[in-house]
C-alpha cells in the first residue's frame, strides 16, 4: 500500500521528525484496512503492537458497570493512535477498539519498535516516546472534558 | 498547520479527537461515530507547537445519521 508521506507528516506520533525518519519507521510497521464492525483490539487480550490511524474513524469501548461495551468511550479519528498503554507496559488491553466508518486504513507499528529505538540511542525514539506521553496527555485532557460536561 | 482536536457532545455522548487540516468553525456539521453534530463553541485547548494547534470543540447532537444501504 502507498501512503504519502503528506498523510504519515499529519500523524501525532510522528511530530517532530524528519521525512526521512518518518519513512523508516513507517516501513517497519505494516498497513492494514478495516471495515466497519471490523474489531481491532479486544479488551484484556495480549498484544503490543500501536496503531497509528491514516483514515477513517474507529471506536474505543470498554466493558464495565458504568460503560457497557456498546456504549464508546471516545471516537478516534485520522492522525489519533491507539493500544500504547500495552506496547509501553505490556499489560492486557484496557478496551475495546472497533472500525466504525466505512473503512479505515491503520498503520500497525510493533511496539517492540519503542524499546529498540530507545536502545538504539537515536533521536527518532526519544521523540517517538515524547509524542506518545503528549498524545496520552491529550486524551486524558479529553476524558477530563467530557465527564465535565464539555466546558473548559 | 494541523489542527488536533477535541470534539466534545453535550449530552453524553462520547466525543472524538482527530487531527485536521482545517480548524472546526462554529455551525460546522461532524460526524461522530452514529452521530451528526454541530460545533457550538471553539476554544485553544493548549498553546501551539511546532506545526499543531490543539482546540477543543464543543458540538450539539443535531440528528442521527442516516444508515447505509
Amino acid at each position: 500500500m502507498k501512503v504519502p508521506l503528506e498523510t504519515l507528516r499529519s500523524t501525532d506520533l510522528f511530530a517532530g521528525l524528519t521525512n526521512d525518519e518518518i519513512l523508516s519507521l513507517a516501513e517497519r510497521g505494516e498497513y492494514r484496512t478495516y471495515y466497519a464492525g471490523d474489531a481491532i483490539i479486544h479488551e484484556g487480550e495480549t498484544g503490543r503492537n500501536l496503531y497509528i490511524i491514516l483514515s477513517g474513524q474507529v471506536a474505543v469501548e470498554c466493558e464495565g458497570e458504568e460503560a457497557p461495551c456498546d456504549t464508546p468511550i471516545v471516537y478516534l479519528g485520522a492522525g489519533q493512535s491507539f493500544g500504547e498503554m500495552a506496547a509501553l507496559d505490556a499489560g492486557p488491553r484496557s478496551a475495546n477498539v472497533r472500525c466504525v466508518s466505512r473503512e479505515a486504513t491503520l498503520l500497525v507499528l510493533p511496539g517492540t519498535l519503542l524499546r529498540q529505538l530507545c536502545e538504539e540511542g537515536g533521536r527518532s525514539g526519544c521523540q517517538l516516546l515524547y509524542n506518545i506521553a503528549r498524545d496520552l496527555a491529550f486524551k486524558l485532557r479529553h476524558r477530563n472534558l467530557t465527564a465535565g460536561g464539555g466546558g473548559l | 498547520m494541523i489542527y488536533k482536536v477535541s470534539y466534545v457532545v453535550l449530552g453524553g455522548l462520547p466525543g472524538i479527537i482527530r487531527n485536521q487540516s482545517h480548524p472546526p468553525q462554529v455551525g460546522e456539521r461532524i460526524e461522530i461515530g452514529e452521530h451528526l453534530c454541530e460545533v457550538v463553541e471553539v476554544v485553544e485547548l493548549l498553546p501551539p507547537q511546532d506545526d499543531y494547534a490543539y482546540l477543543h470543540a464543543t458540538c450539539r447532537p443535531v440528528e442521527e445519521k442516516p444508515s447505509e444501504g
